[in-house]
Order: C-alpha cells, then structure tokens, then sequence
C-alpha cells in the first residue's frame, strides 16, 4: 500500500477486533463475519455549479451463522456491543428456524490471498473538499470556454473489507477508486467523458472536459440515423455499457445453473469474434484491485469468452458447490440470492490507434454511449436500447456530423460476432457491477430502428 | 433518537448555516427466498444512521454516518458546512427554500397484522407450498418465491422548527415459474414480475394474494408460453393490464415531471424530460382520457407516507387534468423557484443518501369500461398484453418499448390464441393520444415499481402506481 498518514477511520486491528468479537458471540455451529466500510465523498455538478456535495462514513456488520447445513444471516451498522451480540443472536435464529439443508453451505477454508501493491492511495483518501471543488471547476471552465455546459460527477472513495470465519480464515483489504463523469451540452448537442482509477491523481478532469466538448462540437444533431444495420465504431463507454449486461445475464454461476445464460446451451464452438477476448481480472493493481472475495476467497482470474470462444462462468462458495468445482472467488455480500458476478471485467485491448480505428470504420457512425437497456431474451443476449450523447457521421474516416439518437434492437453477441477492429487504448470506467477495462470497438453490424 | 438530531442541529445553528435538517433513520429489512425447493435467503437486515443536510451561502453539503456517538455526530455536521462551504465558492446567491416547514407529528403506516410478529415458519411454510404447487407442473425448470418486511423507523428535524417522527411498514412477495420446453425459454410471475409486488400495510396483503392457488396458473401458462407463437411485427390495437400500464405510466409521465430533470439538473445520469420549465398549464397530450395524479396519501402504496424527507406533509395533486400538464414534481427548493407550492416528494432512500425529487404513488384516473372484457368487446382485432417484463425509454422520456411476459390475440371483440414474446413501442406524445378507452374502477389496482434508480450514490426507491386496463389504436408491436 502507498498510504501514508492517516487513513481511513477503521485500522486493521479495529477490523480484527470487531470480527473476533462477533465470531466470539455467535452461537451457531459455524460463523462468517464480514466487516464492510465507505468513506465516499461525491460532488454533484450541472449548469456551471455544484449542486450535491455528499460525504458518508459508514462501517457495517454481516454475519452468516450457521446450524446444520441451513444458514442464517444478518446485519447490523450499529456497532456497539449491544448491536453486535444482537446480530449475531438474529443470525443464529434465522439458521434456527429452517428446516434441515442438504449439503456444506461452503464456508472457506484459509488459503494464500495474493498480495497487491499499490490497492490504496493516500492522494484519493485525502481530497479536500476545496481541491474537489477546483477540479471540478476546472472540467467546467474547459467545456464553459467554448459555450458549453457542463454536467457530471467527482467521487473518491475509500473501502475497507474484512472477512473472519470460524475455519480460520482471516482476510482484510483497503482499497480507492476516484471516479469522474462529464456531459457537455451545447443546445441539443452533447458529449461525454468518464474514467475511474484506484488514484485519483492520474485522472485530469480538464482533459475529461475536453474529451466530452469534443464530441459535443461535433455538431448539433439532425434526423436520426436511417433504420437499418449501420456499421459503427463504439467508443469504450458503449462498450462497457453492453459488457457489463452481458457479464450480467451470462456469466454468474446461476444464469448458468438456471439456463438463462447462453454458456448454458453453447458448445466449444465460436460465439463472437476470434478477435474478442474477455476476462474478470480483480488482481490487476491498475483496477480497484480486490485479492479476495465476501467469503476471504482469493479471487482467480476467469476466462469469460476467449479469442471468440465461450469461457467460464464464476462461482461462490454455493454455486461451486452444487456444480462439482471450486469458488473462484467472486461471492457478493450476504444476503445475495442473486448468485456470483464478475466485477472486474477487462477486455483485451487491439492494436489500432484512434486514427487506424475511424480509418477502420470508414462511412459509418460514432457512438459515444448507450442508454437505458433492457434485456428481452437473456440466453440469446437479445437487448433493447438507445443511443446517448453522440451519434456522429462519420465518412472516408471522418466526423463530419451528428444525428439524434436511436434505438436498437439485437444480441450483444451478434454485435460483437462482427467486430472489425479494436483500439489499443482501454479505459477504465465504473459500472452498475463494478469496473470495465475496455477499448474501443469498430463493429459490422448495428440494427438501429431510426 | 431525539437527543442524536438535537446534537447534530446545535452544531449547525452554531456555526450560522442558512439552514440544516437531520434525519435519523433505522431500518429493519427481513426477507425470505425459496429456489427450487431451497432456502436460499433468510435474512435480518438493520442499518441505523444519521444524515445531516446543511445550506450555507446558496450550496447545500450533505454527511451520513453510522457511528451515533456525539462526536461523531457533531463531526458530520462539521463535514457536511465544511463541503457546502466549499460548493459555495462563486455560487450565484439566491437559492431559496420558500416558506419555513415547521411540520410537527407522528405518522405511521396503518396494518391490521404486523409483518414482524408473523411466525418466520408460517411464512416459510407459505413460499414452501407455493413452490410445491409450482413444481408439479412438468416442465418448470426454475421456481422461485420470495417475501419481504420491511420497518423505516424515520425522525426528522430541522432549524426552522420542523420535527417528525414516522414509521412506515412495508410487505412484498412475488412468485416466478420459468419453463423450458424444446428448448425454448419462457417466465411467467404473479403477482407481478420484478420480483418484489408489494405495500405499504401488513401480512394481511400477503394472505390477500393466495399464491398457492395462483402458483401451479402462472407455471401452465409459463409452459404454454414456450411453444406459443410470437407476435407477429405490425401495428395494431394493443390493449393492456394494469401491470403494464403502472410501467408505462411511470417511465413516460411520471419521471418526465419531475422538476430537477426539467431544470436540467440530472442531465449527465438519470437525463432530461420532454417537458420544458414554463409548459404548466400548455403541454396538451391531446387526450381528455388522460388524467394522473401523485397521491401520497393512498392506502398500500408503496409512495404513501405522512411527511417527505424535508417534512413537508404528504399530499394528492394533480400532475396532467384531461391531458393537460398542471402540475411538477418538485422539492423546496424547485418549488420556490417556480413559484409552486412544495408537494411532499422529496425522498431518500436511506440515512446515507441525500433527498432528491422522488415520485410518490402516481396515479392513472379509471374511465368507464366497467371491465377487462369490456375493453376488449369493442376490439376487432388486436393484442391483450399483460404483466411488465421488459422496459426502455430514452433520456428524455420520448422514445420507449416495453415488453410483456404473455399475450393474447383479441379476435372479434374475444380473446384466442395466447401468444409469446409480446412487445410494443412508441413515442411518448403520440402514443397517450391513442389511448381511446379505460378500465372502470373495477379494473383499478395498485401496482410496485420496487426499484426505481436514481442519483449518485445510487438511490433505489419503491413506489406504486394505481392504474386501470386501457386501450390503444394503432400502436407497432413485435417480438
């Protein structure tokens, strides 16, 4: 770790001292504590001011008790001795009340956690909230020079996570991620911009003010594309928009188990691009790096779809289980009916430069990001969605205009069968399941209803 | 809990901020799961903290934090002036609160059984059998049934004078059959998809339900689902059940009145709306059959409580009267800019989040067709949609397409063959204009959207729609 001085309010021996206390009281023939903690501090900014300026510090206890098989579990924030003996009873009860479970509930055993440098930085734990409001003045200033308005999102974070549980297993971990977003709107114009990084520092948000003026200046929007299949260069955000929901309908371990996941019914044979390879990648320190999972599993790296053939699934303690394998270390917190999830999705990057990439796509359409997608038929990642924040003409490798948004309706895997290229540049974003390393993507096939 | 808000407001007024409100707030959340026949989720939740929201020089500054200990308390306040301080720096003055809310009382969710006194075995035994009435329907692949209670255990006080105190009471359950038959997939839910239908009230709403005498229904239709034909692409008379209708209600109408998306507020997450700030009283949809209402005074809704998370009182007004906009969506502070009297509807979805402007229950008036089969006689040829699965709309709240999770072809003025993967789609302005014929009260029922996104940090809310069966003309559906 890089952190010097004060950190977050939570140490590790508070962390161990919490976890031992409430693995002491649980009354239960096994136990499982976690200990998960925020200080987030976020700036909220439109029309040239910040609008929402948050802060929030809070430290919460889970615990999963177990009597026979059946699991109990419970949580509290209220971490007096009075808040967690109650937890603990309330977890203990709820086990209680079950009828008997079949099989082990799949607490873990201890094993080697990988050791990452470099997970926490003091620069991101530390903003000030006068150097918060600089840097957010600043995107705006950069978006404001050329008549545009600016509107966004400035968040740090520091998260502490602590699991110990009655087979031995004590694991800890302190981690940031400093995160950005920008629209610049020029009447009916717009752009966006957006990035995370464990280190607040080596995001620019003059640069990210840049980034989305440029595509607002692309000029103001006309009619919709025409309604047809339009070959398009997807920039990283729509990108990460369509990875995330196919992460999320496809390769938990219960989409898999109930038939919901195209890993379901694929064989060995191609589902995308030769072209495509994707992974879930929580060890990489250059992401909000997390060795373990909520059940102190150490966390592997899965191959989710590799050079165009399906991949794994992920796993917790129960959804291996009942497979016949072994976690690969991606439970949620408790209580999680959902199952497992890849949180840290990391596509392999291309070797085309920006310039090689509009070259690529020669006469077709830019777009920036996706908005508001709804699943149809999840085993044939069947989506609907629109377009957000830039569509723009491109031709002979060229921007020459924009175009309102539009809907499409399609399979991410039909999208992405058709890749043409990919660009050597990747950005990290945050998403609805976590992060997203991704580059950019020119693809054949787009079906937009105009 | 008083003693806790007293602390946090002493240490505003002392250091002059404009203004400052505190809620203290406890939550107990219990739920149960049941997949395939497993307890895959019993779990008793509770998260007690304290959010401060303070004005200082026109910009607000918000901290949460769960450590109740007095100097931790007094140290949120200090966090959250020190941030408002900083947000201020070159702020245009003038934001304005309107008139003081100094609200006084104590609200609570009337039940006739408390969720929380129900034996954890009755309840189980409830999703258990359910689940065994589902699994004897052959070829269900996946069943699932799901109960939850919740308690919000809510005070809130402010520098103006305002103190309450609420408790609200909430219950959901849902059932979930998926069949697969030949290889094709298909779900059916009762009472309502998304996993969570649910109320304001007591376990007297889970007994209302019987899901044991619905479940083996919804696992049939689920099978019949997997071989049904498709809907075919057109356009069509399309009519649709309250279910769907909550839907479209809430993703085109009631999010697009919401005043801080309208003022630009929300543009770069949650966007703008169609409506512009000066269309009160002039955006005309065209159609006198379209009339909405925000209640939050409606018995069971999920958006019913006593005083929103400013304290202003919860109230019932009108949003669109014969198709004509009357009214926004607006907390204190949009209120006062437009001129509006606050309505109540400033939300968070816990101790942690800020308030934002959030929809209360919203409501869609009931016409004159006494029934469901009334609607239909009149339909020579169409689509009878019913119970939401899918949904997507733009930024602005123009372009959408919902789904379905089943259909059925209307045949001269009857209902036939039972068709799969319904879909349609329209844009906002338009479609409302064609909608020519509404349930009667008889076909009038609250209907959950439990997880309504909003704001960063993520804010989730629950919220329900009173909406009838209605009928539209010429709308493009498809698979």
């Amino acid at each position: 770790m890089t952190t010097s001085g004060p950190s977050l309010p939570w140490d590790e021996a508070t962390l161990a001292a919490i976890t031992a206390e409430a693995l002491a009281l649980c009354h239960a023939d096994e136990a499982e504590i976690i200990l998960m903690g925020t200080d987030h501090h976020l700036a909220r900014f439109s029309q040239g001011v910040i609008r929402q300026h948050t802060s929030e510090t809070s430290l919460e206890l889970r615990v999963r008790a177990i009597r026979g098989n059946s699991v109990g579990i419970a949580t509290t924030t209220d971490l007096t001795r009075f808040g967690i003996e109650r937890v603990t009873h309330r977890a203990a009860a709820m086990a209680a009340i079950q009828p008997p479970a079949p099989g082990d509930p799949g607490l873990a055993t201890p094993a080697a956690v990988a050791c990452i440098p470099e997970t926490c930085h003091a620069a991101t734990l530390h903003v000030a909230p006068d150097d918060r409001e600089n840097a957010v003045n600043k995107l705006m200033a950069v978006i404001a020079e050329e008549g545009g308005e600016a509107s966004g999102h400035h968040a740090t974070e520091g998260r502490v996570l602590a699991v110990r549980n009655s087979r031995g297993v004590w694991a800890h971990h302190l981690g940031t991620r400093a995160e950005w977003s920008a629209v610049a709107s020029i009447d009916e114009a717009s752009g966006y911009a957006a990035r995370l990084s464990p280190d607040h520092r080596t995001i620019r948000p003059d640069d990210l003010g840049i980034e989305a003026l440029t595509r607002a200046l692309a000029g103001q929007p006309v009619a919709p594309p025409a309604a047809g299949r339009h070959r398009v260069m997807l920039e990283p955000y729509a990108v990460a928009d369509l990875l995330t929901l196919l992460a999320y309908i496809s390769f938990g371990a219960t989409a898999v188990a109930q038939g919901t996941s195209f890993l379901a019914s694929s064989g060995r044979e191609r589902v995308v691009s030769p072209a495509v390879t994707l992974r879930d990648n929580g060890l990489d320190p250059a992401m909000p790096a997390m060795p373990f999972d909520h059940e102190g599993v150490p966390r592997q790296i899965v191959d989710l779809l590799r050079e165009g053939l399906p991949g794994t699934c992920v796993h917790d303690a129960r959804s291996a289980r009942q497979a016949g394998l072994v976690s690969t270390g991606h439970a949620l917190p408790p209580p999680n009916p959902y199952g497992p999830f890849p949180v840290h999705l990391d596509m392999q990057a291309g070797t085309h430069d920006r310039e090689a990439m509009l070259s690529a796509l020669g006469d077709g359409l830019l777009i920036t990001r996706f908005h508001y997608m709804s699943v149809l038929d999840p085993r044939a990642t069947r989506i609907t969605g629109l377009t957000r924040d830039g569509v723009l003409q491109v031709r002979d490798g060229r921007i020459v205009g924009a175009h309102r948004n539009a809907r499409f309706t399609q399979g991410i895997l039909d999208m992405l069968m058709g890749v043409v290229a990919i660009g050597r540049e990747t950005f990290l974003q945050g998403s609805f399941l976590g992060c997203v390393r991704c580059p950019a993507l020119v693809i054949e096939g787009l079906d937009l209803e105009g | 809990m008083r003693e806790v808000l007293e602390w946090c407001l002493d240490a505003c007024a002392a250091k002059h901020v404009t203004y400052a409100d505190g809620r203290f707030v406890r939550t107990q959340s219990e739920a149960i799961n049941v997949v395939n026949g497993d307890v895959t989720r019993l779990s008793s939740e509770e998260s007690v903290g304290l959010g401060v929201r303070v004005l200082v020089d026109g910009a607000w500054g918000f901290a949460a934090t769960s450590d109740l200990g007095r100097s931790r308390v007094e140290a949120a306040s200090t966090r959250a002036i020190a941030i408002a301080r900083a947000a201020s720096h070159g702020r245009r003055p003038g934001l304005s609160l309107g008139p003081p809310v100094r609200s006084r009382g104590h609200w609570q969710t009337p039940f006739l059984v408390d969720p929380f006194t129900v034996p954890l075995g009755d309840k189980l035994a409830l999703l258990c059998e359910a689940d065994d009435a589902m699994a004897r329907v052959s070829g269900i692949r996946v069943r699932q049934a799901m109960m939850a209670w919740d308690r919000h255990h809510k005070f809130f006080g402010n520098t103006e004078g305002a103190f309450v105190e609420q408790t609200l009471t909430e219950v959901a359950c849902a059932l979930e059959a998926r069949a697969e038959v030949e290889g094709r997939s298909a779900a059916r839910s009762y009472p309502d998809a998304r996993g969570h239908h649910g109320w304001t009230g007591g376990y007297e709403h889970v007994l209302g339900l019987d899901l044991v005498r619905n479940a083996p229904r919804i696992a049939e239709e689920a099978v019949r689902l997997c071989t049904a034909p498709a809907v075919s692409p057109g356009r069509t008379t399309v009519v649709l059940d309250g279910s769907q209708m909550a839907i479209q209600l809430h993703e085109s109408l009631a999010h697009a009145a919401e005043h801080d998306r309208i003022l630009g507020q929300e543009l770069s997450f949650a966007g703008g709306s169609f409506i512009g700030p000066e269309d009160v009283g002039r955006l005309d949809l065209g159609n006198p059959l379209v009339n909405v209402w925000a209640d939050a005074t409606t018995p069971g809704g999920l958006g019913t409580y006593g005083f929103d998370d400013e304290g202003v009182p919860a109230g019932r007004f009108p949003l669109f009267v014969a198709g004509r906009l009357e009214g926004l969506l607006g907390n204190r502070e949009t209120a006062a800019l437009a001129g509006h009297v606050p309505g109540g509807v400033a939300r968070a979805a816990g101790w942690n989040r800020l308030p934002l402007i959030r929809m209360p229950n919203i409501h869609l008036e009931p016409g004159d067709h006494p029934s469901l089969e009334a609607l239909i006689a009149d339909v020579d040829e169409g689509i009878y949609m019913a119970t939401n699965q899918a949904w997507s709309i733009d930024d602005r709240r123009e372009d959408f397409r919902f789904g379905t999770e089943i259909a059925w072809e209307i045949r001269k003025g009857r209902l036939g063959r039972m068709l799969s993967r319904p879909g349609y789609q329209g844009r906002t302005q338009d479609f409302w204009r064609t909608l020519d014929a509404l349930g009667g009260p008889e076909t009038w029922n609250l209907w959950s959207v439990p997880h309504c996104g909003k704001g960063q940090p993520r804010q989730f809310a629950r919220v329900s729609h009173g909406t009838p069966a209605a009928r539209f003309r010429d709308v493009k559906v498809g698979a």
